[in-house]
């Protein structure tokens, strides 16, 4: 929606997932998910249906797409090695969410307990897989680089105690939203975006941040090396009827999905494939592989199914608003003046 | 005033006096898809003004402003008498109040003639416009009127074809944007409604009639020529400016705030 006024990302992540990272990961994390009611492979195409075409007789992809999902990126420890649920332990977990979402409203109000999360939740399809990440085979993000681990230190205690807005995350500074990525990885709120074709152009439009992420589909060389955006620059190519965006020239502060703050973000070295293949009148399959060789030791693969929505899409002002970083940054100066904060001198 | 009268009269049966017949889309319509940009000093003042030193003497003539042809019709802008001390007292303190120095969407027409290119993805329900500057962007919904539900930056754009012309009408703004560095500036009631017509295969007229009951006496118009960005291939390459506002908005909240050198 627009303005945005949230707090620092990662608290504001963490503060929302308290509740249930103690005592009920699992059934949150294992539980509810829109889309992917069957396999990606197995979701391409059904039987009776054929994807429609625009007048340039390209697969029409068009339409506003809700990502939303409670399928968790990377499969919860206690489901080691069980990729999908069974019916009824999806059926019990949906019952769970719903006392649980239930209770939130009844209870006291925060940020993130109002309408725009449960409505994402009401509206939501129940699948049972265990993880976003489908390759490798864990479901989990592989090990990162020992480089990797070194920037996610030297990230974290930047943030800790911010000197200025470059201490914080991207998604603090209102530069990328947490769910747009690139890679698009569903997040809390707003996980809506439109698809719009023109014969030469795929524009992939994203409710957070309002970025309007353009792609040209001509057989154009690569950027150059020494340019670099936020979105990275993408290219993309017809395969069949799955348009394959890839996307390198990333900058070297990488995304700001909250995922990537707790492995240490990308860098300049990503690159990514994203595959978008409408599997149905209402769902859009949407697939990625990301390879970054200094942030990981291999590359990893994840899926989400987008639903069809009649939502629209809001402009989200969110720099325009930013209230929160003013005061991560009060916070740090009223911190240095604290007894013993006095320790953080000014970096050279 | 006779002339401006005549000029604002005449504005709108120009999109049916030209003869250039556009390329069509598949779908039939005028093909305006491409990279494009206004070549003009409006967004440092869309009325005609001499060149003035600029506010940074450190940069000297990088920084400075040339003399420019207004784009407004008539060149006269008819505010109330309350607005013009506003704008007065905008131009004064241009440095600390306009929203472009601290990079936030720069609003409808404003965005068009910024000196950075925008982007037109034409499809038959809707144009997507993608503006370098500050990422900023508007889905134009064609044959559909949108109602503004909540006050925006870029507003709520509706659009539709008249001939060889993409008309859209704009509201839903908020008045946080200006139409330029000289404190030119409306209010929360502004209507915007915009005339693209394609003169030749790499340029656009723009018109754009301007409507806001609390600050002008009556509507009034800009009207400039769009050029098609010719690199081949033509990319919009994005402006990500909140990283060059943050020390403007943020940086007393350093510990020791930089300095200009």
């Amino acid at each position: 929606m627009t303005t945005y006024d949230g707090g620092s990302a990662s608290s504001r992540w963490i503060e929302w997932l308290r509740p249930f990272a103690v005592a009920a990961i699992v059934l949150f994390c294992g539980s509810q998910a829109i889309g992917g009611q069957t396999t990606p492979a197995a979701a391409k195409k059904t039987a009776s249906w054929t994807v429609p075409r625009t007048a340039d007789g390209q697969p029409d992809l068009q339409g506003v797409w809700n990502y939303g999902t409670e399928t968790p990126l990377q499969r919860p420890d206690e489901l080691a090695g069980k990729e999908r649920l069974t019916p009824e332990e999806a059926a019990k977990f949906q019952e769970q969410m719903a006392e649980r979402r239930k209770a939130r409203q009844n209870g006291k109000p925060s940020r993130y307990s109002g309408e725009v999360f449960d409505d994402v939740l009401a509206k939501a399809d129940w699948t049972k897989r265990t993880s976003l990440i489908t390759d490798p085979k864990d479901g989990k993000i592989p090990p990162s680089t020992p480089l990797a681990e070194k920037r996610r230190a030297d990230r974290a205690g930047l943030l800790a105690n911010p000197d200025g807005p470059e201490d914080t995350g991207l998604a603090d500074r209102c530069i990328l939203g947490w769910s747009t990525g690139p890679p698009i990885i569903p997040g809390n709120q707003s996980n809506v975006l439109q698809l719009f074709q023109s014969r030469d152009h795929f524009v992939i439009y994203t409710e957070m941040i309002h970025d309007a992420r353009i792609v040209p589909l001509d057989d154009r060389q690569p950027a150059g090396s020494t340019i670099h955006e936020y979105s990275g620059v993408s290219r993309g190519r017809w395969e069949k009827d799955t348009l394959v965006v890839e996307t390198a020239n990333f900058t070297r502060h990488g995304v700001a999905t909250l995922t990537f703050v707790r492995t240490g973000g990308t860098d300049e070295n990503e690159h990514l494939i994203e595959r978008f293949t409408r599997t149905a009148a209402d769902t859009l399959l949407y697939e990625f592989t990301i390879t970054d060789p200094t942030t990981w030791t291999k590359p990893w693969s994840a899926a989400v199914t987008m639903r069809k929505t009649d939502e629209g899409v809001y402009e989200y002002a969110c720099h325009e608003g930013n209230r929160s970083l003013e005061t991560m940054l009060e916070n740090a100066r009223a911190t240095d003046k604290a007894p013993g904060g006095a320790a953080k001198k000014p970096r050279q | 005033m006779i002339g401006v009268t005549l000029a604002l009269t005449a504005a709108p049966s120009s999109g049916q006096e030209h003869t250039y017949r556009a390329q069509r889309t598949a779908d039939g319509t005028p093909n305006l898809n491409g990279v494009w940009q206004a070549l003009n000093t409006a967004n440092w003042d869309i009325q005609t003004h001499d060149q003035r030193q600029g506010p940074l003497l450190q940069l000297g003539a990088a920084f400075s402003v040339p003399a420019g042809e207004g784009v407004v019709v008539g060149d006269e802008i008819p505010y109330q008498a309350s607005a013009l001390a506003t704008r007065k007292a905008n131009a004064e303190q241009w440095l600390t109040l306009d929203p472009e120095i601290k990079c936030y969407m720069p609003g409808i027409p404003r965005a068009t003639y910024m000196p950075y290119p925008f982007q037109i993805v034409q499809t038959p329900s809707h144009l997507v416009f993608a503006y370098s500057f500050a990422n900023a962007s508007r889905i134009v919904y064609m044959n559909t009127k949108v109602e503004p539900q909540i006050d925006t930056w870029m507003g709520y754009s509706s659009g539709r074809w008249e001939g060889e012309t993409l008309v859209i009408d704009t509201t839903g703004f908020n008045d946080q944007t200006w139409f330029d560095r000289a404190g030119n500036f409306h209010s929360d009631a502004l209507k915007v409604t915009e005339r693209y017509t394609a003169t030749s295969p790499d340029a656009l007229r723009y018109e754009v009639t301007i409507e806001d009951s609390k600050v002008f006496t009556r509507p009034w118009q800009m009207r400039m020529p769009l050029y098609r960005r010719l690199e081949q291939p033509a990319r919009l390459w994005k402006y990500n400016c909140v990283e060059f506002a943050e020390d403007v908005i943020y940086g007393h909240l350093r510990r020791t705030p930089k300095s200009s050198k």
